[in-house]
């Protein structure tokens, strides 16, 4: 209980670090698009693109007052050019610090996870996860041993709306494709029957199993100090497809979780470090949008 | 925000299932036994309801008994692990003649979970019985594996 409690303590402390470190970040918006937007709109149509690297030269165009958008004898209104502007683009590389924390509650796993994300577009990330699990049992009734590797691949979608194109926090939901190789065996177990009295001793060799799955994920990720991020995830893993010998599932499949299960949900929490590589080119359409009749 | 609670505790709890030492607790009641029911068969098969014998005794032949003189409507019982075959004594009632049931089956080490450890499957071929106080037997599941089922009926009439 007192285990489990500190763990919960501890998450909850993580939560509200990272909603303070949300607060910390979003006042500084005074860049923002859409503020600058409104002004463009005024009188001097160079200025409108605030962090555009778009030609200006038919920005005048335009700005002009609505209502020379809307002539009665000019039926075909002249189109605005896209706003272009340009957001940092990185990789963010991080470890996955809540698997520490499972070998508390699950003493006889070991498990190490690093994840990274890089930016694709405006809104889409593509995340990466490697890892690797040693497992090791023992009991009066058998002994356990078990070693793997996983990786992930899969696709963030950031539901953060930004003020601030710059921003790199996030509010994310994803989908990831899941594979992992694991080699078990049970060196000895013994099987005791009280009623007849008798012990029938054996073992299960060395065997090789490879496992996929699908995993759906929901979390956020924080810049709690310069290019230093905290992120927690919830994840539903569902499984695909393995080979395990029948009659004998691993205790753990490395990445997934219980060998047995067909579905399992885990958390992480992760401590990430943000490395500027490169910087994207975002076009976005400035015509208004259409409206539904 | 009015949510927050209630999604943090969801989580909570959704973590806390998922971080079970799974090697602690053994969920299965009885692991790889055989289960057995009796029915009262009236109106030659078309009317068969459960019974309950008010004595019954069950033991493999030379060891120990699995119930004495207890009132029951099924009982389990472990087959020999080191054999292929097993033979069982039941009587039903103390005015009842005894009946001998043999079991002959396939014998297979299974992995049953990580809190159980392993386990012996028996996979049945041949269930041979007097019918002394047993009027027929019927074979519901020949695989004894770690499932609570109930593999045998045995039929009555009285």
């Amino acid at each position: 209980m007192i285990r489990t409690f500190l763990y919960s303590l501890s998450i909850s402390l993580a939560g509200l670090l990272t909603q303070a470190a949300q607060a910390q970040v979003k006042p500084a918006g005074d860049t923002s698009i859409k503020k600058t937007a409104v002004d463009t709109t005024a009188r001097k149509p160079a200025q409108r693109p605030p962090v555009t690297a778009a030609p200006t030269k038919k920005a005048v165009d335009t700005s002009g007052p609505r209502t020379a958008q809307r002539p009665t004898a000019a039926p075909v209104p002249a189109k605005k050019p896209d706003s272009i502007y340009y957001v940092p683009g990185g990789l963010r590389l991080g470890i996955d610090i809540s698997r520490f924390a499972l070998h508390f509650f699950q003493p006889y796993r070991t498990d190490v996870a690093v994840q990274a994300d890089v930016r694709l577009n405006k809104k889409l990330y593509g995340a990466f996860e490697v890892g690797y699990n040693r497992t090791s049992h023992s009991d009066s009734s058998y002994t356990y041993k078990g070693s793997g590797a996983y990786a992930t691949v899969g696709i963030d979608y950031d539901f953060l709306k930004k003020k601030d194109p710059s921003d790199k926090n996030m509010v994310y939901g994803g989908i990831h494709y899941g594979f992992a190789r694991n080699t078990y065996e049970v060196p000895a177990y013994n099987i005791h029957n009280k009623y007849w009295d008798s012990e029938t001793p054996g073992s299960f060799p060395k065997t090789n199993m490879t496992a996929h799955w699908i995993e759906l994920t929901f979390g956020m990720r924080v810049e709690a100090l310069p290019n230093f991020f905290l992120g927690w995830a919830v994840r539903e893993k569902i499984m695909v497809s393995n080979n395990a010998v029948e009659g004998f599932d691993p205790i753990i499949i490395p990445g997934f979780g219980s060998g047995s299960k067909s579905s399992q949900f885990d958390m992480t929490y992760t401590v990430s470090y943000y490395l500027p590589l490169y910087k994207l080119k975002i076009r976005e359409s400035r015509e208004p949008k259409k409206k539904k009749d | 925000m009015k949510y927050i609670s209630g999604i943090i505790a969801i989580l909570l709890l959704s973590v806390f299932a998922a971080c079970e030492d799974e090697t602690k607790s053994c969920d299965q009641t009885l692991i790889s036994d055989l289960g057995m029911n009796f029915k009262k068969d009236t109106l030659q098969g078309f009317l068969v309801k459960d019974t309950i014998w008010p004595k019954v005794t069950l033991f493999a032949l030379g060891k120990d008994s699995i119930v004495r003189n207890v009132p029951r409507s099924s009982v389990f019982m472990s087959l020999d692990p080191l054999a292929d075959s097993s033979r069982f004594y039941l009587k039903l009632d103390s005015t009842m003649v005894p009946d001998t049931l043999t079991f002959r089956y396939k014998r297979k080490q299974n992995f049953v979970s990580p809190g159980c450890g392993f386990a012996t499957f028996f996979t049945l071929d041949t269930v041979i019985t007097t019918y002394n106080t047993i009027d027929s037997l019927h074979i519901n599941n020949r695989e004894v594996n770690s499932t609570n089922d109930t593999h045998i009926s045995l039929f009555f009439i009285y």
